[in-house]
């Protein structure tokens, strides 16, 4: 279906599937070549952060989960051999270390300095975009990834599916109650929706 | 089935993210077509996701992006560094067990006799030679001086 949104602004849409470039690295990485990893890293590197960022809401922590993903490739590179979707893979690791850094957040006594470059503005039907996103961060994370795949990657439910590591029908139902989710705590705080 | 505006309201969001059967798609099309307040309803939720979308595409500065680099050929080398070591800890283990099986043996060729020792020597030793040979090219990979 398509419902004539704005979709991202994401230009070179990211594709889940591996492609040959990537298997040939995986399997250079693996046999002990580190050179394999940058080539990677310079290959991945934008679509990782940009998920990150987008989740966290804050670009250092950004940078940092998209490093760890990266290193943690580095690590074990015997793992790589056995990595069907590097995209998938990476992203999926994202998506834990979000899941950590949302639960040492709320360990923290005093609220983050989320860095704010932009300033408010309505996405439509006066609606602010800020709001939304802010609103977005209080999902569970896999509900977030959900959401943030499909309508800011503007992945397919089987891309998403991949990346959480769930079956087609769950990363549906993951979307949408994130979404009812999302309009709930926005009708809570703004009586918006 | 009558498709009512609450019914509609339930299905909206799934309808929104795409997550409904077609007929049933079809169905919330067609009530949204002739409903306002429905369809204004879905213009919010579509508004929502849109917000989801938009905004700044946040892109790594250089200087950060060089920096993780860096990192990564650390972390890389590091790896490389402790494959090399292990590596060449099992060469030396299986270097040790067959020299060490030799001369145990010498000293208890007697008691090995019954056991048909020579034999049994014999393949031990040769099993390490094995496996330490084996290890060689992998080694030399480790330390970059082989072919990939």
């Amino acid at each position: 279906m398509e419902h004539g949104l704005a979709r991202a602004l994401v230009t070179d849409r990211p594709s889940i599937a591996d492609d040959e470039t990537d298997r040939r690295d995986l399997g250079m990485l693996a046999g002990g070549d580190p050179s394999a990893l940058e080539r990677i890293f310079d290959r991945h590197h934008q679509p990782i952060y940009r998920f990150a960022s987008r989740m966290l809401g804050d670009a250092e922590e950004a940078a940092d989960a998209t490093q760890d993903a990266f290193l943690r490739l580095a690590g074990s590179p015997k793992r790589a051999d056995r990595i069907r979707s590097l995209r998938a893979w990476l992203m999926r690791v994202v998506q834990n270390g979000c899941r950590d850094r949302f639960r040492k957040r709320r360990r923290l006594p005093w609220p983050l300095d989320e860095s704010r470059d932009e300033p408010a503005k309505p996405a439509g039907a006066g609606i602010d975009a800020l709001a939304v996103r802010d609103a977005l961060r209080s999902l569970p994370v896999d509900q977030a990834a959900a959401v943030v795949l499909r309508f800011y990657f503007d992945y397919s439910y089987r891309d998403i599916a991949e990346v959480q590591g769930i079956a087609e029908g769950s990363a549906r139902a993951r979307a949408c109650r994130g979404l009812k989710r999302l309009r709930d705590l926005l009708a809570e705080t703004e009586g918006a929706i | 089935m009558t498709t009512t505006c609450a019914s509609v309201r339930n299905a909206l969001v799934a309808y929104v993210a795409d997550c409904l059967e077609p007929l049933e798609t079809g169905r919330i099309g067609d009530h949204l077509q002739v409903c306002d307040e429905c369809r204004a309803r879905a213009a919010e939720l579509s508004a929502m996701i849109e917000a989801v979308a938009v905004g700044e595409v946040p892109t790594l500065s250089p200087a950060r992006r060089e920096m993780m680099r860096a990192g990564l050929r650390v972390a890389a080398g590091r790896a490389d560094a402790v494959r090399h070591g292990t590596l060449q800890v099992v060469g030396f283990a299986a270097a040790v067990l067959g020299v060490g099986t030799g001369v145990w043996g010498v000293f208890h060729a007697d008691w090995l006799a019954g056991f048909g020792g020579p034999w049994l020597i014999a393949g031990a030793t040769g099993l390490a030679a094995i496996i330490s040979a084996g290890l060689v090219p992998a080694i030399r990979r480790a330390r970059g001086e082989g072919g990939g």
